[in-house]
């Protein structure tokens, strides 16, 4: 029961992440926006790190290079999430960034990009995207 | 209206490549180390690209509500209990109920018109939308064998 409540509240947390932050956007710009809520995020993350005693930081050192940029797409991804709400609403912009998410994953792992291991999408997988985009398109029109 | 929906497949497809990314930075940093770096790093990027765009107004914060500068600390909510979910019940129930929760709450957001959206009157097409998102994401996410932990 306690694994399906935490699951609820990150769905809820996620929904209610986007609504924030276009509420801030209407008194920011959006690059603010996109810079502060991850500032405050950064730190409270920062603080949980030394709450919970985590292993020191130098373990980034071993990870490939390229990889340690994925952070900076945060910024796109506020920026972009923030105008998309403000133009489409919430659940628009929700269903959307869903689809846009999962197509991603699957064409990655389909390519086998970003060292991640090769796997061909499953039918399963192709008939739920397919379902999934004409829920979105109900909920769009 | 396509503006708004291009923008949105636009941080999906960003927020799909930055998991992949941020998958790779968790297999050797720990979990708020991680989180800690990867939010810093967003937050520094994204002042680059302010800087070169609008300059110092960047840190025009005067309209800013004190209540505002917490809002970036429900980004820790989602992180903590996406991670706490997934140890309990795996991360195939984790992503389907969350998803769930995530369209139905928007979905719930729109329609009373939460802070700054506009109210959206409820059709029986937008609840037919919702489940069909929903059978779509049981769907994708189905396994024959529940093996997860």
């Amino acid at each position: 029961m306690p694994g399906i409540v935490f699951a609820i509240l990150s769905g809820f947390f996620i929904s209610l992440q986007n609504v924030l932050n276009a509420t801030i956007g209407t008194v920011v710009s959006t690059w603010s926006t996109a810079m502060i809520t991850q500032a405050v995020g950064a730190t409270g993350a920062l603080l949980l790190y030394v709450a919970f005693r985590e292993p020191s930081f130098s373990t980034l050192k071993q990870v490939k290079t390229r990889y340690l940029f994925g952070g900076s797409f945060g910024a796109v991804v506020v920026a972009t999430s923030v105008f998309a709400v403000t133009y489409v609403g919430a659940a628009m912009t929700n269903a959307t960034m869903l689809l846009a998410q999962l197509a991603t994953v699957i064409i990655i792992e389909m390519f086998g990009l970003f060292d991640m291991p090769k796997q061909p999408i499953a039918r399963h997988q192709l008939l739920g995207l397919t379902v999934m985009v004409v829920g979105a398109l109900l909920i769009t029109l | 209206m396509i503006v708004g929906i291009l923008f949105a497949l636009c941080a999906g497809l960003f927020v799909g490549v930055q998991g992949i990314f941020n998958r790779h930075v968790n297999m050797k940093v720990s979990s708020w180390a991680a989180t800690a770096f990867i939010l810093a790093t967003g937050s520094i990027a994204s002042l680059v690209v302010g800087l070169l765009l609008d300059g110092t107004a960047i840190f025009n914060f005067s309209d800013m509500k004190p209540a505002y500068w917490l809002f970036g600390l429900v980004g820790i909510g989602v992180i903590f209990c996406t991670m706490t979910a997934m140890r309990k019940i795996g991360p195939t129930k984790t992503i389907v109920i969350g998803v769930i929760a995530q369209l139905t709450t928007s979905m719930i957001f729109d329609m009373t018109g939460f802070l700054v959206l506009p109210k959206v009157t409820l059709e029986w097409t937008h609840i037919a939308g919702l489940l069909l998102m929903i059978v779509g994401i049981y769907l994708f996410n189905y396994q024959k064998k529940e093996t997860n932990a």
